[in-house]
């Protein structure tokens, strides 16, 4: 992206302008810091360099601003509806239009050339960071207050500042106006604690997203940017590292925001809740982009799940392929993501029609006492997570397909093992001879040869990042077993957040140094 | 209430000591690598503070370094003389800053730029990086424009660190007086690669190698921002007292045929633009290709003396006019 990243949370210039932003909103007073936090949100927007976002901005802004005290002003209830349905479908023509007219104008174009026309002009696509986002939390607005769950913000400033608050602005938290509203209204009351753990998980965000996340890209690309010349165990192991790859970028930048929101005493919604542990595709979507989810359960599951409630099961399973075909379509146009969507919706589907199976097996090997039982549902869901990341992944549908025709290919693992045991173990105990024999060797042999096309951790893929990684995920691992650095005594405290800090830096020097800096937000463009 | 003020202050206490780790790190426990030509600068910035005026500072880049004997100048000026260039990459507004607080009236400021220059006039980070890695206090010389560039100029610093950290097998933990006093014990092999002036002289008696007979750039790249700068520079010496003069690098024959139209034009400009003397043209400063060593810029030793001559005749309207 180059210039775009001019104020990424992993831009350096981000340091002096979240101290300046801070330092500002401090020392002001609590009438004008909503201004202080809007205009921040506005340079920070304008910081990508694509100045015509801002102007979409500003035309979601006015547009749901309005219609939604249109709509609360309204008595008549048809009224109501029509004003909602015209709203939503504004919202989704912006969204449909700045995300596809460039390829609804190709398509145009070459329909129109074929049939001899007048043809359409090609409009460039567009990058829309952020826009996805902040129209799915337009809609949850307009739908709430029709809805009389929340009432409408009559403050232009406080409205613009709910849709645009920068933390949030490119990659989510979606937030509901009942939370995030409210508590922009609140009286701004410093409190350190919340500031310190705020820093804390800035930090931690951005040791996931740089020490674990981006490690683990280099080789994911390795694989996936070339798919045509790898098979078998490379592309499993591509497959699986991308499964953590998503995960640590994604929760991390969600970290990050947080971390920025928790200084000026916002809480924003929690993404992620160790989506891997969950022991159905149902859970992991409990657990996953959770504020996405939870808008999709609200805002289009559930509606048609009433709608279609005279269908009981079938209805539920029409319901939960409409919704993740939804998810599918708002990550992107290309079949990739469809066929992502429709993968989930049909794993859920399957799971609603082996509920009763699946109970009495819950009954008789309940998960919570039995952690085979546990295990082996962890890593079901696991493995059907990460084939549908292929998807998700994958450059294009084509690659998608290469992929899983050649997950199995080449590992010839079982004949590896049979050679192995008859050669090396049960040759020489039955005939009393030592496994030197020409023979014996094809044992290695084919071991080896599974293992050929397999090179572990590509050529850029040095000793250094190997050695950041491990010991990343080992300090992840371990932070999940003792207690918060926040509780430490003083003087370990902040030792620990020194030490932290160092291995940060020192990670991030050895980067650069590596010449690999940072990679895009995989979220950046949704 | 907490108040914000306790958390800021700690927030800095921190931000410090999280400083003074990585300082130490990087400065103290992997302390610069001296051998380095640019560590010459403690040498050249000492006796350029402990030289009584009026005296003769020369600005420029490496045909400065390699070009001018400055104990001849000396000598045939009867004035001491200052060698502070290194290379072309280090710009010449910083240069300024370096010697800004040692120019005193009657003081007469040379500065030869290399042709590079009136292209690239602001420098290039990896030669400031070289620079500030062995000379940190150099960073309250940086220009704005170069002090923009200084997470670029550090990330470079960095990995040249790492990389001669790493392919090291001789490191040594810096002595105390190192720590304490940083390029105090520069390297004996690397002070007699100089004269006391700054020259270098390692060179002088080397084969020549064989140059490229391009011409030195295109008129058409010509950069207007370094006439604002040798203005600037001329500007700020005469509030001083001191006199600006502007001339021209050394270079080979070959190459000079082959810039005829660029020399042409951009003597035009320069005479038209700037108020400061110009001293020479650049075809006065072309010398056979005999007299070079590595680059059209580097003179070896008969080369050298020639130049420096024909300086010493170029300057005399200068200091006989004070």
């Amino acid at each position: 992206m180059g210039k775009e990243f001019f104020v990424s949370f992993t831009s350096i210039y981000f340091l002096p302008f979240m101290v300046a932003v801070y330092l500002v909103f401090l020392i002001s007073k609590n009438s004008y810091r909503w201004a202080i936090l809007l205009l921040a949100s506005i340079i920070f927007y304008l910081g990508l360099a694509l100045p015509y976002l801002l102007i979409i901005l500003i035309c979601v802004v006015l547009i749901n601003y309005f219609w939604a005290l249109w709509i609360d002003a309204s008595q008549s209830p048809q009224k109501r509806k029509v004003l909602l349905i015209s709203g939503i479908f504004i919202n989704i023509l912006i969204f449909f239009g700045t995300r596809y007219a460039g390829l609804l104008s190709q398509a145009l174009h070459f329909t129109f050339a074929a049939l001899q026309w007048v043809p359409v002009a090609i409009i460039p696509g567009l990058v829309t960071i952020g826009v996805s986002f902040y129209i799915f939390q337009a809609l949850a607005y307009l739908i709430n207050i029709y809805l009389e769950i929340d009432s409408p913000e009559k403050h232009l400033g406080y409205f613009a500042l709910y849709m645009s608050f920068f933390p949030k602005l490119l990659q989510g938290p979606i937030e509901r106006p009942g939370s995030l509203l409210t508590q922009l209204h609140q009286p701004f009351i410093f409190n350190a604690e919340q500031a310190r753990s705020g820093l804390y998980l800035f930090a931690w965000g951005l040791f996931k997203k740089v020490m674990i996340a981006d490690r683990l890209a280099i080789i994911v690309n390795f694989y996936y940017n070339d798919v045509i010349h790898h098979q078998g165990l490379g592309l499993i192991f591509a497959t699986y590292l991308f499964a953590f790859q998503i995960y640590f970028d994604f929760s991390g930048y969600s970290d990050m925001a947080i971390g920025i929101a928790r200084l000026f005493n916002i809480e924003l919604t929690q993404n992620f809740k160790q989506p891997y542990l969950a022991i159905t595709v149902t859970e992991f979507w409990r657990r996953w982009h959770i504020s996405f989810s939870s808008w999709l359960q609200d805002y289009v599951f559930r509606p048609l799940q009433l709608s279609l409630r005279h269908w009981k099961t079938k209805g539920a399973i029409v319901a939960l392929l409409i919704t993740f075909l939804v998810s599918g379509i708002w990550h992107g146009a290309s079949w990739n993501f469809v066929v992502w969507g429709l993968l989930f919706g049909i794993f859920m589907a399957l799971e609603i029609l082996s509920t009763p199976i699946r109970k009495k097996i819950n009954r008789k090997y309940p998960p919570e006492k039995s952690w085979w039982v546990r295990a082996w549902q962890i890593g079901i869901t696991f493995n059907l997570v990460s084939f549908a990341w292929i998807f998700f992944r994958a450059n294009n549908f084509s690659d998608a397909v290469y992929i899983i025709g050649h997950l199995f290919s080449g590992i010839r693992l079982v004949e590896c093992a049979k050679l192995t045991v008859k050669t090396w173990i049960l040759t020489p105990v039955l005939t009393g001879t030592l496994p030197l024999s020409a023979f014996g060797a094809q044992a290695p042999q084919v071991c080896l040869a599974t293992l050929q096309d397999f090179p572990l951790f590509p050529g850029k893929f040095s000793t250094e990042n190997l050695a950041i990684l491990l010991i990343s995920v080992f300090i992840y691992l371990i932070s999940g077993y003792i207690k918060p650095i926040s509780s430490w005594p003083s003087g370990l405290r902040w030792a620990g957040y020194l030490c932290f800090s160092l291995w940060l830096l020192f990670g991030i020097w050895m980067i650069e140094t590596l010449g690999q800096p940072f990679q895009e937000f995989l979220y950046f463009r949704f | 209430m907490d108040k914000p003020t306790n958390f800021l202050a700690k927030f800095l206490l921190f931000g410090c000591l999280l400083t003074t780790v990585l300082w130490l790190v990087f400065f103290v426990f992997l302390p610069p690598d001296y051998r380095d030509a640019f560590s010459i600068i403690y040498q050249k910035q000492a006796y350029l503070e402990k030289t009584q005026s009026p005296k003769v500072i020369l600005l420029g880049g490496s045909n400065v370094l390699y070009g001018i004997d400055s104990a001849l100048l000396e000598q045939r000026l009867g004035r001491p003389v200052i060698n502070i260039a290194l290379q072309v990459g280090i710009p010449l507004t910083m240069q300024m800053n370096q010697i800004e607080a040692q120019l005193k009236p009657g003081d007469i400021l040379l500065m030869s730029v290399e042709y590079d220059s009136y292209v690239l006039p602001d420098g290039s980070n990896s030669s400031l990086a070289r620079l500030l890695e062995v000379y940190p206090k150099g960073v309250g010389w940086l220009d704005p424009v170069n002090l923009k560039a200084l997470p670029d100029i550090l990330k470079i610093m960095f990995q040249e660190k790492y990389n001669r950290v790493r392919s090291s097998t001789d490191y040594k933990w810096p002595s105390l007086a190192e720590i304490v006093n940083p390029g105090s014990q520069l390297p004996e092999a690397l002070i007699q690669l100089f004269s006391p002036r700054g020259d270098i002289l390692a060179h002088l008696d080397l084969p020549g190698k064989p140059i490229s007979a391009a011409p030195f750039f295109a008129y058409t790249q010509f950069n207007p921002r370094i006439l604002d700068i040798i203005t600037d520079i001329g500007q700020r010496a005469a509030l001083k007292g001191a006199t600006a003069l502007l001339t021209f690098p050394s270079a080979r024959q070959t190459n000079c045929e082959a810039s005829q139209d660029t020399f042409a034009k951009l003597y035009d400009r320069l005479k038209r633009d700037l108020t400061l003397p110009i001293v020479g043209t650049p075809n006065r400063y072309c010398f056979p290709d005999i007299y070079f060593f590595d680059t059209s810029y580097h003179l070896l030793r008969e080369g050298r003396r020639v130049r420096t001559l024909q300086m010493v005749d170029d300057l005399q309207p200068y200091l006989n006019s004070r």
